[in-house]
């Protein structure tokens, strides 16, 4: 008897694969809102260039959440750009799963080479920076605090920020 | 503890005992290379170095296929470009770096543009850009300090457009670090103990910072151990071989480790402070190095702590209270620099090197983009890195 | 200006008790043979003390006494001498120093001044060449010993204002430079076993002797001298043997590097011998002692004279520390507080300097009794709380971050390697404020009471100076036998051992010899009152010595030591002597005696109990070898000591038998004076 040996295609992870790009979607929109509204996000761009873009991506191809810097504000380009000044990637789906459910801080992903990055360092750093506090807006803090090494101060502003983002701004991306 | 995850990469051969460089013609043909191309600088020329590593290769049947000894103190891509063409011309196959930090740097620039056929190095600038691998490069490190020989970064400055180009890549690795003391031997006291506090603070950061792991770990205990027992002797007796090749390889070992685990606040500071003000990077090393530290230290007690083994031996170690060791290791930190300022006047704070009070903030606010900070165990803002900077003033 | 021909014999004597003075006469036998200075001195305290006394009683004598150099303008001779019973060893206790005090108590027309009694109330004692006051101090009281000084000299005429010393007129009076002080810090009016007595910037430093003037009450000692000039008898040699003096210490190596360098100069040499203590005697060498090193000072501190007067060597300095002028801290300071503790910056050592100056007491006690705490909390002896310190050096940064909880309320001990808390327990002690005040007591006491004498490194009660005797055995001998306890100036056999390189080192061979000869010749040179580093410079440049090769020279040191010893030539001093009284003295009669004053000093001691037993070294010693050495030396004390008490013919129990007092012509019971 002959054992036949044929191609193996392993499967989709469907699952996982929604719920990052809902996850992006929301991430996207949130920057677009927080960035017209944060006065630290928007020191933090105001020194890219207009037209600067920025992509998120699941290896190998997709997920996309793309970013374009336009008139002092980030505008969430969904899975339109293929490609970007800055490129952040996730190494696989599980890894992208992990972190935007969130369960492990970018720092982490970073020291675990999950996410890699492409492009110019500097502006690396700052976008991590304007992360932390995008998702310590959406999140509430006993979950950010596993996520990020310093939790930045809820102020009262940053406070109707997350109000602002959860009524209008996911929504609107105002 | 162990991390839940790391990775550990270092495919650099390591070639290290006096008279190393005798048997470089021989890796050479191992790498399957005929016409090395050595890029160097005046200073390493001027020393006699050059003349020492071409003896090297008589009798080999190799030929040098040229010999590039102007580098400038920056490397430059207008000097990359330059010296691609020559390589080109000259039909190299591979090259030799032979110099400090600015040398190698350049030299990796040329090994990307002759290996991707290219013209622009701009193309290739950040993060993982780089697919080919590349042409054989030995690295001949001519300082104990920066650990180039055995990291992914090379870092370039464009000067016509402005830019500090940063380049990461795996390919960037050397495929070998030659370790030869005489190449250490006429390295003026000062400059020995800069480079030496720089390859420190590359073991220091390696061991405290977020990606630290098991391997980088042990290099850069190793690399600590070596330097505390060597450095004072490399700077106060430098024609002492075994001294010497003990320094170069404490450097490559913090070389390995802190391009395993990235580095911290420490280097953000340096490269800010380096920009702006021009101090040498292993000068702003030894400064900031301690309040790095210091600054950390709620986060890494533990880490700093273990740090007294390697930084003040066993000895002292095992009869320092736990609960003070962390303290202590930074203590003797300072006592080395201390003893380093005695024996050659090292700056120990930023008025020594003559950086200005009202250049703080701008420093404080060119760090904050730093990716080093991404790694470092505590999240820095503006107004902590001007509270350091403050205490490294004087 | 009335002259004195050589010396005086008036010896000033005071009773604190009653507050009343008279003058004796010593005799001139007694100054043949006892010479001036700590011989003389040791002979009136032989005549007065009696036996068992309470070092911190009314019945303890302190009797300062000039040389006889001291006044005559010879080179190095601002000296003077202290001596009493010791509260920290219980034994007696003599101190050298080069302070003005000196040359006034003998320009007042004294040949020395001795102190009974106890005032009832707080009191500064003033005299000048014809009267005595007691003066009320109870405005002093407290004020550190520069503070002290300066306020008795600014205050014009002294003797005028019995009253209240601060209320007088604070100018600088014409009187000023006639007078010179003696004071106490607060370690002295505290009672630390260990406090010295000041005069200028230079001190009586060993022996506890502050504690012996504050629990008489006794703040200060005002002596206004320049009243008369001493002038030798025979002006015409005493200026030859001056140009010669002088000469010889031009050229010896020693004395010139004491004059550029310091003292401090003798780091690099003990370093490199392995026996520069280190983290309480641990360790012999360190790879940062360089830092410490009196060349490394001069290059760094901007270094000036800050001599004694007068003085042709010159190896005290000043400098800048810390942004101040600054005495640079003597070899004994920057090893006992320096490296010892495992410290090695400079202006934390000059701090730590500083509060022991200005607080009074001896660095070298001080800094012994703080590595014995360190190394008994270390060994859990001591409780790690007994001198605790909080640490506050972490800024908070603007995430709040900080030590936890836990660790900012956390005390730390003291421990080797860091500067914490040092300056604070110095101040503690001074003090004697908790446990401070356990460690004014010295590391004897403390190791009585905690354990850990295995590690107290002091001998007979007084804490080692900064040389390891295991990297030279002579020394180590010359440590257990030295009257006052472990003293490296009884017998400097360092100096010839490792400094010089004469004399092997590890070795037993020849040491009792050397022991001996040096000490009775450092006991003639403190009783002529001249510096003890003129011994180099006199012994060394002498054609003999200097033209003997050096080979020969070392070999006939180790092998006949008698005849080595034969070929040294001191003459100069004994013609110092016989200059400036006209009394005609040998080099033999000279070293006799040294002898002399040197068993009469050990008899005192055996009456107060000394025995073979406490002629010991610390266990560490004689038991352990320093970390790292590869010889794996330690001191062969037992060999050496048998040796050494036959050449001094004392019997097995190191006490002088009868026949010695007889060669040496002392009387057996003094002669009582009540």
């Amino acid at each position: 008897m002959s054992v036949q040996y044929r191609p193996v295609v392993p499967g989709i992870k469907r699952f996982k694969i929604l719920v990052i790009k809902i996850i992006f979607i929301v991430l996207g929109r949130a920057f677009q809102s927080a960035s017209q509204h944060d006065e630290e996000i928007k020191k933090e761009i105001s020194s890219w260039r207009n037209g600067f873009t920025l992509l998120m991506k699941v290896m190998p191809d997709g997920p996309y959440m793309g970013l374009e810097k336009r008139d002092n504000m980030l505008e969430f380009k969904g899975s339109k750009l293929k490609k970007a000044d800055l490129e952040i990637y996730f190494r696989n789906v599980e890894s992208a799963f992990m972190i935007m459910t969130p369960q492990m801080g970018s720092h982490q992903a970073f020291a675990e080479r999950r996410m890699s990055i492409k492009g110019d360092l500097n502006i690396a750093t700052a976008f991590t920076r304007t992360l932390v506090i995008v998702m310590s807006t959406l999140y509430p803090e006993f979950i950010v605090k596993r996520l990020v090494k310093r939790v930045p101060p809820l102020t009262f502003k940053r406070f109707g920020l997350r109000i602002w983002l959860y009524t209008i701004g996911i929504l609107l991306g105002r | 503890m162990l991390p839940s995850y790391y990775e550990f990469h270092n495919p650099v051969k390591i070639v290290s005992g006096n008279k190393a460089l005798d048997n470089l013609p021989s890796e050479f043909e191992t790498l399957g290379a005929k016409r090395p191309m050595v890029i160097t600088d005046k200073g390493v020329s001027g020393a006699g170095l050059t003349k020492i590593f071409i003896d090297s290769f008589a009798s080999s049947g190799m030929t040098i296929g040229a010999i590039f000894d102007d580098v400038p103190p920056d490397s430059s891509s207008e000097v990359v470009e330059k010296i691609t063409s020559i390589f080109r011309q000259n039909k190299c196959d591979s090259l030799v770096a032979l110099g400090g930090g600015s040398v190698i740097d350049t030299a990796k620039g040329v090994n990307i543009l002759v290996t991707e056929n290219s013209d622009d190095l701009l193309e290739f600038s950040g993060a993982e850009m780089l697919k080919k691998p590349m042409k054989p490069l030995v690295v001949i490190p001519t300082t104990s300090g920066t650990g180039s020989e055995v990291t992914v970064v090379a870092v370039i400055s464009d000067v016509k457009r402005n830019l500090k180009m940063a380049f990461t890549s795996t390919h960037l690795l050397p495929d070998i670090a030659l370790l030869d003391p005489r190449m250490t031997l006429t390295l003026p006291p000062k400059m020995t103990a800069a480079t030496a506090m720089d390859a420190m603070s590359h073991a220091v950061e390696a061991y405290i910072n977020l990606q630290k792991n098991p391997m980088s770990d042990a290099y850069a205990v190793a690399a600590i151990e070596l330097i505390r027992k060597n450095v004072l002797k490399a700077v106060s007796d430098g024609n002492n071989s075994e001294v010497r090749l003990a320094m170069a390889n404490a450097s490559t070992m913090a070389g390995i480790a802190f391009s395993n685990s990235m580095v911290g606040v420490v280097h953000a500071l340096g490269h800010a402070a380096g920009g702006i003000c021009h101090i040498p990077h292993g000068v702003a090393m030894n400064i900031f190095l301690p309040f790095g530290l210091e600054y950390n230290m709620p986060k890494c007690r533990e880490n700093i702590a273990k740090l007294l083994l390697p930084i003040a031996g066993a000895d002292v170690y095992a009869r320092t209270p736990e609960p003070r060791r962390a303290e202590q290791m930074i203590h003797y930190l300072i006592e080395l620099r201390k003893a380093l300022n005695d024996l050659c006047g090292l700056p120990i704070n930023l008025k020594q090197a003559g950086v200005t009070e009202d250049h703080l903030p701008e420093i404080a606010q060119a760090a904050m983009n730093d990716p080093s900070l991404i790694m470092n165990p505590r999240e820095m803002d503006v107004n902590d890195a001007l509270v350091i900077l403050k205490k490294a003033f004087e | 200006m009335e002259e004195i021909k050589g010396f005086s014999n008036k010896i000033l004597e005071i009773n604190l008790t009653d507050k009343s003075w008279s003058i004796s006469e010593a005799s001139i036998k007694d100054r043949e043979m006892y010479i001036g200075g700590k011989g003389l001195g040791m002979k009136l305290l032989y005549d007065r003390l009696k036996p068992g006394v309470d070092p911190l009683g009314e019945d303890n004598i302190l009797i300062i006494m000039p040389g006889v150099m001291t006044g005559t303008g010879a080179p190095c001779s601002g000296r003077f001498e202290a001596i009493a019973k010791s509260p920290l060893t219980g034994i007696i206790a003599t101190a050298s120093c080069g302070g003005p005090f000196g040359i006034q108590l003998k320009t007042a027309g004294y040949g020395g001044l001795v102190i009974r009694g106890k005032s009832a109330h707080r009191c500064v004692l003033w005299f000048d060449h014809e009267t005595v006051e007691f003066l009320d101090a109870s405005d002093l009281w407290g004020l550190d010993t520069a503070e002290t000084q300066k306020l008795l000299l600014a205050s014009s005429t002294v003797k005028n204002t019995k009253s209240n010393l601060l209320d007088s007129v604070k100018v600088e009076s014409a009187d000023s430079k006639k007078e010179a002080i003696l004071a106490i810090g607060p370690a002295g009016e505290n009672l630390v076993r260990f406090a010295n007595i000041a005069s200028g910037h230079r001190f009586l430093g060993r022996g506890g002797l502050g504690a012996v003037m504050g629990s008489k009450n006794l703040k200060a000692i005002v002596a206004k001298g320049s009243h008369y000039k001493i002038v030798p008898v025979d002006s015409e040699l005493f200026e030859r043997l001056k140009k010669k003096a002088n000469l010889f210490i031009k050229r010896e190596a020693v004395t010139i590097s004491m004059g550029k360098v310091g003292t401090a100069t003798n780091v690099k040499f003990v370093n490199k011998a392995k026996m520069l203590p280190v983290w309480n005697y641990s360790f012999g060498e360190h790879d940062q002692a360089f830092r410490i090193s009196g060349e490394m000072i001069k290059e760094k501190h901007d270094t000036k004279l800050n001599t004694c007067k007068p003085c042709s060597i010159m190896c005290g300095h000043k400098g800048k520390f810390n942004g101040k002028d600054a005495p640079v801290p003597e070899y004994e300071t920057l090893t006992l507080l320096g490296s010892n503790l495992g410290i090695f910056d400079r202006d934390a050592i000059s701090r730590f300097n500083d509060i022991c100056n200005r607080g009074g007491m001896d660095t070298i006690s001080a800094g012994g009794t703080l590595a014995w705490v360190m190394e008994a909390v270390e060994k859990g002896l001591v409780p790690h709380d007994v001198f605790a310190y909080p640490d506050n050096s972490h800024q908070v940064a603007s995430d709040g971050l900080q030590q936890s909880e836990s660790d900012k309320s956390a005390q730390y001990p003291l421990m080797f390697g860091s500067p914490c808390g040092i300056e604070e327990a110095l101040e503690s002690i001074t003090k004697a404020e908790g446990f401070g005040k356990e460690m004014g007591l010295g590391s004897r006491a403390l190791s009585q009471k905690y354990g850990g004498k295995e590690f107290a490194i002091q001998v007979k009660g007084l804490e080692m100076a900064g040389y390891d005797p295991r990297g030279s055995y002579g020394l180590g001998l010359a440590y257990a036998v030295a009257n006052r306890g472990a003293c490296h100036l009884s017998a400097s056999l360092m100096a010839f051992e490792v400094f010089l390189g004469l004399l092997k080192p590890d070795t037993a061979r020849a040491k009792p010899q050397f022991v001996k000869f040096v000490e009775d010749l450092t006991c003639s040179i403190n009783a002529l009152q001249t510096c003890h580093f003129t011994m180099y410079a006199y012994t060394l440049e002498p054609m003999l010595t200097k033209y003997t090769p050096k080979f020969v020279l070392k070999n006939l040191m180790l092998w006949l030591p008698e005849v080595a010893l034969a070929l040294f030539d001191f003459s100069i001093y004994p013609a110092f002597f016989s200059a400036i009284t006209g009394i005609k003295m040998s080099s033999g009669d000279f070293i006799k005696a040294g002898e002399r004053i040197h068993v009469l000093e050990r008899y005192m001691n055996t009456r107060e109990g000394i025995r073979s037993k406490d002629d010991a070294l610390p266990e560490r010693m004689v038991m352990e070898t320093i970390i790292g050495d590869d010889k794996k030396r330690i001191v062969p004390l037992k060999e050496m000591l048998k040796k050494y008490y036959k050449l001094r013919g004392y019997n097995s129990d190191g006490i002088p038998v009868a026949k010695l007092f007889e060669q040496l012509q002392i009387p057996s019971e003094p002669c009582s004076i009540a």
